[in-house]
């Protein structure tokens, strides 16, 4: 699903990402772990066509990244979906239109598009509050609708950035949980995290990056 | 296109005071540009009528049959830049000006000192070729003189020139300046929103997804720029044309306002609006 070949990252000629080659496979939930300033934002950023590689391959489906134009990257951003840390949802808007706006985006019918936001918001457990604005939400709620958003497309990868990083020790397993819960459907989940109890007693593949290398 | 034309409106209505002063402001340099449109246009039509009445004054030599100035007035109808071509006898000419000076005077003469003599009037889209037909009839072997007003028409054609010069002058100026403040007001909305796009990029919105309400925010600028110039001429319109106006100013009825304004001004306003919006937005580049 995902190949790195050779990828180089630079920023203002300071290395980033050196000489990483790997591969996801369809259907797998992966973790890149390392410390802060490791690269696994800029990692995920390259998966995402928001950072392009400055030497080597980098293959997303069909889609050969590093010859990406500007104009594929919507139709790239359509099958790979980001859980940011931050969120990243319009606090100005309710859980209903967040969860509802990827696939206004993709040019849906707003009949077809009611049910799939409910079914979707039932999954992360926020049926209720649909009509609430996400700014009077808490931090774990925001996340899980976060989440919401990036499934409702049924994407074939999603991206998440440290996706716990704000939330308490209960949250961050429900949050968890509901990746897995994706992935259990087919889908690709790609974590980065720098929070070893994400991973610790998984078998989810572990990815250690360090000083933007893998480690052995 | 709905949903693009309801977000639009939604965006207008919360920078309403932007947006009215935009729109105020496209309203009035679409007020002056219409104006000095209207104006062009009737110094056209003015300077049409005029040229119309300006006419080559040709006086025939003495002694020249009846035959010979049928062939002459041929020869001019041939030309094809005359409009109408009028024989005036010098018997005609003398009665004409007995009507004009006391017939007594005229008498002491004693005799006809008139012409016989040809009044070419020459057509509007070959006004600019009045002296160099008239240097070119001086030589003909019948032709005594010729007569035309050189210095009205030349006076005239200068006036023209300048003031339309200057009228485009005007207009462009004008034209730059709504383009500028749709782009500026659009450009402004697109700003404030830099979060709300930033998150439609994440989530694959196309270019022309993330335009589309953008391009129609500049189209109703400028339509409703556009129509609130059009109601202030129309309004215009209805005072100048009423009978008090045109019984205390008669002239104002020779004033001609064309009723293409009020379907061209409006379709100015939106492809302006829409064109400006779209410099605005530029190219729409994903990170």
């Amino acid at each position: 699903m995902i190949t790195f070949l050779g990828v180089y990252k630079y920023y203002d000629s300071v290395p980033v990402l050196q000489s990483l080659s790997f591969k996801i496979e369809k259907g797998e939930l992966i973790f890149i772990t390392g410390p802060s300033g490791a690269g696994k934002t800029t990692l995920l950023k390259l998966i995402f066509g928001s950072e392009r590689p400055d030497e080597g391959e980098i293959k997303v489906g069909d889609f050969e990244l590093s010859r990406i134009r500007q104009s594929e990257i919507p139709h790239l951003r359509r099958i790979v979906t980001f859980v940011f840390q931050d969120f990243k949802l319009r606090q100005d808007l309710t859980v209903y239109d967040n969860v509802a706006l990827p696939l206004l985006v993709m040019g849906q019918k707003e009949r077809d598009i009611k049910q799939k936001v409910y079914d979707t918001l039932k999954n992360v457990n926020l049926r209720h509050k649909a009509d609430t604005l996400v700014r009077t939400l808490s931090g774990g709620e925001q996340q899980r609708i976060a989440i919401a958003r990036a499934v409702i497309t049924n994407p074939r990868v999603i991206l998440a950035d440290e996706p716990t990083g704000n939330l308490d020790p209960d949250t961050s397993r429900d949050v968890m949980n509901l990746f897995k819960s994706v992935n259990a459907l087919g889908c690709t989940v790609v974590i980065a995290t720098h929070n070893p109890e994400l991973f610790k007693n998984t078998a989810y593949r572990v990815l250690h990056l360090k000083e933007g290398k893998f480690l052995k | 296109m709905n949903s693009a034309l309801v977000y639009a409106i939604k965006s207008l209505w919360s920078n309403k005071w932007s947006t009215l002063i935009a729109m105020l402001s496209i309203g009035v340099c679409f007020f002056i540009i219409t104006l000095i449109g209207i104006g062009l246009y009737n110094l056209n039509i003015f300077t049409k009528k005029i040229s119309n009445k300006a006419a080559l004054v040709i006086y025939l030599k003495n002694g020249i049959s009846q035959a010979e100035i049928e062939q002459f007035k041929e020869s001019l109808e041939k030309k094809e830049v005359f409009s109408k071509i009028r024989f005036i006898s010098k018997e005609d000419a003398l009665k004409e000006m007995k009507e004009l000076i006391e017939p007594s005077l005229i008498e002491l003469i004693g005799f006809n000192p008139l012409s016989d003599t040809v009044e070419a009037f020459i057509k509007d889209d070959k006004f600019n070729k009045l002296e160099e037909i008239s240097k070119e009839l001086k030589n003909h072997k019948y032709v005594e003189d010729i007569y035309y007003p050189s210095n009205i028409i030349y006076a005239l054609k200068i006036l023209k020139i300048t003031i339309w010069n200057l009228g485009i002058l005007i207009l462009s100026l004008l034209g730059l300046s709504i383009l500028f403040i749709i782009y500026a007001t659009v450009k402004n909305h697109y700003w404030k929103k830099g979060e709300e796009i930033e998150i439609l990029k994440l989530l694959g919105a196309t270019p022309s997804y993330i335009r589309y309400p953008f391009l129609t925010e500049g189209g109703l600028l400028g339509l409703a720029g556009s129509i609130l110039a059009t109601a202030s001429i129309f309004l215009i319109y209805f005072v100048l044309y009423s009978k008090e106006t045109v019984s205390y100013i008669p002239a104002i009825s020779n004033l001609v306002l064309p009723v293409e304004v009020f379907y061209l001004l409006p379709s100015a306003g939106l492809l302006l609006g829409v064109i400006s919006a779209f410099l605005a937005l530029g190219k729409i580049r994903y990170q």
